[in-house]
């Protein structure tokens, strides 16, 4: 197996507009902290930010989306690629996308009319529209995803990026994460007590909290052979990465760091490196009085006596959110390839308790090294990434080949009812016509109700029905009780507009009655990934918490990405699927604007697919509903004539308005027998996950001899060819 | 507003705010711990508590150490509030009776 190199960076920070003035400025020592000037805010905590410089926004609608094309842009130029030339992939880290142009607007609807400029405004508010806006901008790119886990976003982006190139799924990904600044994560990290109303002071005594930054960080990666064969120049290689989450608290970290920990060591782990090999870490530092107990806590427990270097540089760039783990990975290849160690600025006296051996100010480093850029977020998802010199002899002879995946559980919300199992679940596709379909009374039962009341206190609607959906996907697979290991299961869910009510009202408040009286119960609850991380907590996955928006086909990207995690080995198994709410909002408004067809009447809907490999299911004797043979996420749709051959007995199965005619034009899918969901499978955004979950279960009843789930939105399409897992 | 209408608001308010669902003010132990067992409450619920007792009694809750003595229990939060109440305007208190 080749090395992942990375061949092009591109950085915008409040320290500079490009790569070379903001690694500049942080090596000299440079605070890029001052006076917020991009909004103001009545009874706002504090009144510093750290502000991007160097933004030449042009006419990109949205702060966030501007931030990463500058930055993508800058790091394709690096890697002297053209997306016209070689097929590149990208994926994008983020959490906020259009919030600072539609957060207001947002508290206005309905007493407003929309003209155009407001449209075009509304149309950055769903969080793929950042990837969306670099692929208008930089592409064609072959395939496109958006990976939301609150700050963690930068680094699992860079972890999916690894999955594609490490299976052989892509040779080349432009991954990276980017987060503006907004008046909504501004009041929600200002009234959870976070903000310091000073500088920040990493690892110091007197440390009292975060300033909020924004940036974007992205990086070229490519199989080693293939920069090699195109003559790049290569700055250094991701060597390993992981994710993990604690399943503890919706905001606080774990105080002992066990799983800050956990997630090192399995980074250096998948790196096949030893602790002592890395001479620096980056550590997510926010400054915070708990974070920076709880990672030094976990740098200590990784590494021992190896005691790396270690700098936060949040005291000069600020916490940059979804963006920080790509920033601070492309700081880490730069810090490698100058031998410089870059300084923790900020603090006048460590706080002795931590035990780590501090750098403020830069230090020159003699001989090649590793080093590890640590990212923790909201609901305890947290990512390791392992970044090494250009030249390196480390043996990459450990990396498996792409392991074989199956689906072992399924589960679905529909109409208000809880399907579980392949049974149920195969009921819910039909070749009947629309108009001949008998629908049942609508039930009147909360398909949630059968969840412990006293741990589901904390969670809206979204998060309660994640964990129902999550928690009978796991029953149906035989994971949900111990003694089953659940260390790295993640739990990935789509979502098409994120909480788009309760961001509304939430920052109605804000608006109304000052930033002082914002909710912190409530502001949790905004974090795109926060109905997953619900989950986690309650099911106590040790895997990641991800959301994955991509407009109507976000179930379809979530079982993509944790197929792709699971198949590299990053996570052990995944629960994938999506959960969609009622929202008057997001279907009337939102919906239509983005060309994702509208609805009728809206139902909520939920899905849940259990991803597992094949020897994990063999080995506890459990039998799969279906073997996932392959699976297919492009751009562009120019066909998916890539796909094998149907057999006798297949099926095609979508939901029934996507265009299957169009997907499979030319390919010998074209004449097989299609099904659709049901009506009986509601109607919402989330039906791409219930074909999916129903796709498994007609080849577990044996209903299809195999099945193509075909999944689309505008300028999107998704395939998985699901067939009969091989008998013992 | 005198102690006892401030308990009853606030204990209203509370169950309402931190989503106490099934809980009756009567069950709130007006002298036991607000945090950690009884309630099951943690310093989100704090933060929470904090906000909802600025906007409707119009005090505020100081952050760091006075906060672990205000927070004690219902009575001394309670405490806290009447003396720091010393201006009511008319509208916090038609919220805090509406809480």
């Amino acid at each position: 197996m080749p090395r992942i190199v990375v061949t092009g960076l591109g950085m915008v920070s409040p320290l500079g507009g490009d790569l070379s003035s903001s690694m500049k400025a942080l090596f000299a020592g440079e605070r890029g902290i001052g006076p917020l000037s991009l909004f103001s805010l009545n009874g706002a905590r504090s009144s510093l930010a750290a502000e991007a410089k160097g933004l030449e926004q042009g006419d990109i609608a949205a702060r966030t989306d501007a931030l990463a094309v500058q930055a993508a842009r800058e790091a394709l130029a690096h890697a002297g690629l053209r997306t016209n030339e070689h097929a590149v992939h990208v994926v994008v880290g983020g959490s906020t996308a259009g919030m600072f142009e539609t957060e207001e607007l947002l508290t206005q609807l309905g007493s407003i009319d929309l003209t155009e400029a407001l449209e075009v405004r509304l149309r950055t508010h769903p969080l793929s529209s950042t990837v969306d806006t670099v692929v208008d901008r930089l592409g064609p790119f072959a395939s496109a995803r958006t990976v939301c886990c609150a700050c963690t976003g930068g680094a699992a982006a860079i972890a999916l990026g690894l999955s594609w190139i490490r299976t052989g799924r892509a040779e080349r990904v432009l991954a990276g994460g980017a987060d503006a600044l907004c008046r909504l994560t501004y009041s929600g990290f200002g009234c959870l007590g976070v903000l310091d109303r000073d500088a920040c002071r990493p690892f110091d005594k007197t440390r009292a909290g975060l300033n909020l930054g924004e940036g974007a960080g992205f990086l070229v990666l490519e199989r080693e052979d293939a920069a090699r064969a195109r003559k790049a120049t290569i700055l250094g290689e991701i060597a390993g990465v992981a994710l993990g989450g604690e399943a503890h608290h919706i905001t606080n970290p774990e105080p002992t760091g066990k799983t800050a920990a956990r997630v090192m060591r399995r980074a250096l782990a998948y790196a096949g490196l030893d602790p002592k090999e890395v001479a620096y870490v980056n550590a997510h530092g926010t400054a915070t009085p708990h974070n920076d107990a709880a990672e030094s806590a976990a740098i200590r427990a990784c590494f021992g006596d190896a005691r790396p270097k270690v700098s936060s540089s949040k005291g000069q760039i600020g916490h940059t959110l979804g963006a920080a783990g790509a920033i601070e990975a492309v700081i880490c290849v730069e810090s490698i390839r100058t031998r410089r160690v870059p300084p923790t600025i900020g603090t006048s006296e460590a706080d002795p308790a931590f035990d780590v051996d501090h750098v403020f100010s830069t230090e020159e480093v003699a001989a090649p090294y590793y080093a590890l850029s640590n990212s923790f977020g909201f609901g305890g998802t947290g990512g390791s990434v392992v970044v090494g010199p250009s030249i390196s002899s480390r043996d990459e002879a450990h990396v498996a080949a792409p392991r074989s995946l199956v689906v072992t559980g399924v589960a679905a919300v529909a109409r208000g009812r809880l399907y579980e199992g392949a049974t149920a679940l195969a009921g819910l596709v039909t070749n009947v016509a629309r108009d001949a379909q008998q629908l049942s009374a609508p039930s009147s039962e909360d398909p949630t109700a059968w969840l412990d009341a006293g741990k589901t206190r904390r969670m809206d609607r979204a998060g309660k029905l994640s964990a129902a959906i999550v928690g009978a996907a796991l029953r149906d697979a035989d994971r949900d009780a111990s003694p089953c290991d659940r260390t790295d299961v993640a739990a990935i869910s789509g979502t098409a507009f994120g909480n788009v009510d309760g961001s509304m009202r939430f920052m109605k408040r804000v608006l109304d009655k000052g930033a002082n009286l914002a909710s912190p119960a409530d502001f949790p609850n905004l974090v795109p990934s926060s109905p997953v991380s619900h989950a986690a907590i309650y099911w106590g996955l040790g895997g990641p918490a991800l959301a994955t928006p991509d407009l109507s086909a976000t179930a379809e990207a979530a079982a993509a990405t944790g197929m792709e995690l699971v198949a590299s080995g990053v996570s052990s198994a995944a629960v994938v699927g999506s959960v969609e709410e009622v929202s008057q909002l997001a279907e009337r408004v939102l919906a239509p604007l983005l060309g994702v067809r509208t609805l009728a009447a809206h139902s909520e809907g939920a899905s849940g697919i259990v991803i597992e490999t094949e020897s994990d299911a063999r080995a506890r004797n459990k039998a799969p509903l279906c073997r996932v043979r392959t699976w297919s996420s492009r751009r562009g749709v120019a066909s998916l004539a890539e796909l094998p051959a149907p057999s006798d007995g297949a099926r095609v199965v979508s939901e029934a308005a996507v265009d299957a005619a169009r997907l499979l034009e030319g390919t010998g899918w074209s004449s097989v027998e299609r099904w659709t969901t049901s009506a009986e499978a509601g109607d919402h955004v989330g039906l791409g996950g219930i074909a999916l979950a129903a796709g498994a279960s007609l080849v577990a009843t044996g209903a299809a001899k195999s099945v193509l789930v075909l999944g689309e939105a505008p300028d999107r399409a998704y395939a998985f060819l699901l067939e009969p897992a091989a008998t013992t | 507003m005198n102690a006892y209408e401030v308990r009853v608001a606030l204990k209203e308010l509370m169950i309402e705010e931190l989503n106490l669902a099934g809980k009756k003010p009567d069950d709130i132990d007006d002298d036991a711990p607000l945090f950690g067992e009884g309630l099951g409450l943690d310093s989100l619920d704090a933060l929470q508590l904090a906000m909802v007792v600025e906007e409707k009694f119009g005090v505020k809750v100081p952050e760091g150490e006075p906060a672990r003595r205000i927070f004690a229990s219902v009575n001394a939060l309670v405490g806290h509030i009447v003396v720091h109440r010393a201006t009511p305007r008319s509208d916090d208190v038609r919220g805090a009776e509406n809480g």
